[in-house]
């Protein structure tokens, strides 16, 4: 056998593991995530059957933890758009092993976003409503329309490049996993047999899908921030709203997936093949969309700041200096300035201090999002007092159970199907060169430890 | 009842200046001398008190009418009102004013030392307290008020003259702008001076229509009331020219239309995003269908997969 198909043959025995048995610990997190699920999902019972007045939401801040984490999950989708589709028009080889993770935060993040609205809504048997009797000029329709698009196409495009690894299942796994499972791989796998015709196929399938999800995702978080911009409201009134916004969810998608290649890595051993080179690449990445955004924030609130128009005024003075101030400079200092340091500063350079950072960026933008929503719902329009925003348990839960729902759909696929795409990277390892010879030969039995992650071993 | 002998006294007087062919008689709309002096000889030929002229004379200065401020001017419910306003402001030379009656909406042109006198004409047709102000920023503008109190009921209620409006539009030269001439009269043709005419263009925001004025001018002693109009808008533009009517005078309205395409040099976007927004949900659903007709492209091919698997084999490329 020759060094090449020896690696070949390492990279699938790696990448199909966690299909064929996980430790016992995977199962105790997924049911904490479950147990986490479910009391969100009674949250929700609890909601349905008592109105949105178990929430804190009331007639003046109508919007709160729900609409957050709808910006926060719909940003955090772009990862797939920027890691798959841009490096992969960009044919940026160092993406191989990691395009797989990225499109799989893409369409569960848009899963887990898509539900917020509809959990806002408290009345969703009203959702047809939107289709029934909306209106075109709605940034809601507007919303409708883009998410759906970006839903669909996002697990068109999750599922493409998805289909040579599903045949590879279906071939290997073939008595190895239950037959509904192995099933599941053959019909999915639509009969791969990699001819010339089906490669024609898919990769013409592939390269339209590559182009297109790029502007279908630029418009969803253009949208997103048009449901914002579009009112006349203190601190949303901006016309830059629609690219700031669109940065931002390009740079928390990266450090999303920084995150997940972290935490995949370790458990399944991918040290091999996710290398020091992945991390450091998309630390720059993440430094220079942390210089952007916080170019855009600059330019946002410093214009706002200079005119202080009537509303705007009180609205910054509760966000730099009152009581949203915690929130804010978290996020400024916290979520952008730190990172930029931690992804450039040579001694930094390192696989524990960029996932740091990439934690970091994650929980920044979060409060990004709520200082966004929040504080302008309760500028008061009218001579009254400022409007508060308590977010009730309810609230609370659901915004948990967002989270774990989304960390157990990403554990279940990750379980389920290949987190690395196998084909992709065995490309790599035949065409050698550059990319290949920077990716470490395949040793026995490799264990992660972030000392040694960190000492670069690319 | 010494009411009711003034209204059936003023219905005659109406009656029989109408059948001479004469407008009302008040120097306020540049009637002819000889109708003057007919009103002057009614008068004189014991009116009742209520049709009696008041004829008053006011010094204006910074420290306000005949140099105090809040004088009260009594008159009754169809009375002829004349007041002359003097400029007398030597101790600040570079003062001028113009003095308006709110509620009857007469005013005088600006009083300055070139301008002195102005004389305001007109029948109390109404019962009330009215403010008679400067309305033109000046020195010692907060003492300029005296209040008209009109007391009685409407002794000229049924007595109106009717009025009319006619109106020429003209382009500027070098395609600037447009100026509107109205010429106002009473239903014999006699131009009516001092009256306002208020231009406006029918307008409509966010589903709201009004009328947004776009200058308002007194009439000159031939009726003639001009503005220059400056349009922001290209295309056809709607609008009014409006009298409120006066004293005897009944209220007016001459509606335009006007295409502002031929000028030029405006200061905003010319056409606004009229013409485009109603192309806007075509280009959006226009937009949204080729998307989705080019998701469904990648679906198919997708869904032909299955159809190629009888083909030769290539264990390179896309490995299987």
């Amino acid at each position: 056998m020759s060094a090449l198909a020896m690696e070949k043959e390492q990279l699938n025995t790696v990448v199909l593991r966690p299909v064929l048995g996980v430790p016992r610990t995977y199962y105790v997190v997924m049911a904490v995530l479950l147990g986490l699920v479910v009391l969100a999902f009674v949250a929700w019972v609890n909601q349905l059957m008592n109105g949105l007045a178990v929430t804190g939401m009331w007639d003046r801040v109508s919007w709160g933890l729900y609409i957050t984490n709808f910006v926060f999950f719909i940003g955090i989708s772009h990862a797939g758009t920027l890691i798959s589709a841009i490096l992969r028009v960009t044919q940026a080889g160092w993406r191989r092993p990691i395009t797989r993770m990225a499109e799989v935060i893409t369409a569960v993040a848009l899963l887990t976003g898509a539900a917020m609205p509809v959990v806002d809504l408290g009345r969703p048997d009203r959702i047809p409503n939107l289709i029934l009797h909306g209106q075109i000029g709605s940034p809601i329709v507007w919303d409708l329309i883009s998410v759906t698009t970006y839903l669909t196409a996002s697990l068109i495009y999750l599922y493409t490049p998805m289909i040579p690894d599903l045949a590879r299942c279906r071939d290997r796994l073939r008595g190895l996993v239950p037959y509904p499972q192995w099933k599941v791989y053959d019909i999915l796998s639509l009969g791969w047999q990699n001819t010339p015709e089906q490669r024609r196929r898919l990769s013409r399938a592939l390269n339209i899908m590559m182009i297109l999800i790029i502007p279908i995702a630029v418009s969803v978080h253009t949208v997103v921030s048009w449901i914002f911009a579009m009112t006349l409201r203190a601190g949303w009134d901006s016309t830059i709203f629609g690219p700031y916004f669109v940065v931002g969810a390009i740079f928390s998608g990266t450090a999303a997936i920084i995150t997940a290649m972290a935490v995949f890595r370790r458990i399944f051993h991918l040290e091999q093949y996710i290398t020091i080179k992945q991390f450091r690449l998309l630390g720059y990445l993440l430094g220079a969309l942390a210089a952007i955004y916080l170019y855009f924030t600059l330019a946002e609130y410093l214009t706002t700041g200079y005119k202080l128009e009537e509303g705007e005024k009180p609205l910054l003075e509760e966000l730099m200096l009152g009581r949203f101030a915690p929130f804010f400079w978290s996020f400024a200092i916290g979520g952008t300035l730190i990172p930029l340091f931690l992804v450039f500063f040579p001694r930094t350079q390192t696989v524990p201090w960029i996932v740091a950072a990439s934690v970091l960026v994650n929980i920044g933008m979060w409060l990004k999002r709520f200082v966004i929503v929040i504080p302008s719902m309760g500028v008061p329009l009218m001579p009254y007092e400022w409007a508060t925003y308590h977010p009730s348990w309810v609230e609370v839960s659901i915004t948990v159970g967002a989270f774990a729902g989304f960390m157990l759909l990403f554990a279940l696929f990750a379980r389920l199907f290949p987190i690395v795409s196998i084909w992709e990277v065995e490309e790599m390892l035949e065409e050698g060169g550059e990319e290949a010879a920077e990716q470490p030969r395949p040793v026995a039995a490799p264990a992660f430890s972030f000392a040694e992650g960190g000492e670069g071993g690319a | 009842m010494p009411r009711m002998t003034a209204r059936l006294f003023n219905a005659l007087a109406v009656v029989a200046l109408a059948s001479l062919v004469l407008s009302p008689l008040t120097g306020a709309w540049a009637a002819p001398a000889s109708m003057r002096q007919m009103a002057q000889v009614m008068v004189a030929a014991g009116a009742p008190l209520a049709s009696a002229p008041v004829e008053l004379t006011f010094e204006v200065t910074y420290k306000g009418f005949n140099g105090q401020k809040g004088t009260v001017i009594p008159v009754s419910v169809g009375q002829d009102v004349k007041l002359t306003f003097v400029w007398a402001d030597k101790a600040v030379p570079d003062n001028s004013h113009r003095i308006l009656i709110k509620g009857y909406n007469v005013r005088t042109p600006l009083l300055t030392p070139e301008n002195p006198q102005a004389t305001i004409t007109f029948v109390a047709d109404k019962a009330g307290t009215f403010e008679v102000a400067c309305d033109w920023r000046c020195e010692g503008h907060e003492n300029i008020q005296a209040v008209l109190r009109v007391t009685g009921e409407g002794a000229a209620a049924g007595a109106t003259t009717a009025t009319a409006i006619t109106l020429k539009t003209a382009t500027n030269d070098e395609a600037r702008s447009m100026t509107f001439t109205a010429t106002l009269r009473d239903t014999d043709g006699s131009p009516l001076a001092n009256a306002v005419l208020l231009f406006y263009l029918e307008k409509e925001l966010a589903g709201y229509k009004g009328q947004a004025e776009i200058g308002s001018a007194s009439t000159d002693k031939d009726g003639v009331a001009v503005i220059e109009f400056a349009p922001s808008v290209h295309g056809l533009q709607k609008g009014g020219v409006r009298f409120e009517g006066l004293g005897r005078y009944a209220s007016a309205e001459t509606k335009f239309e006007v295409n502002t395409e031929h000028l030029r040099n405006f200061t905003v976007a010319p056409k606004g995003l009229e013409p485009v927004r109603q192309w806007a949900p075509v280009v959006l659903f226009m937009v949204v269908v080729g998307v989705w007709l080019t998701i469904g492209y990648v679906v198919f091919n997708i869904l032909a997969i299955p159809r190629g698997r009888r083909s030769s084999r290539n264990p390179g490329g896309l490995a299987g």
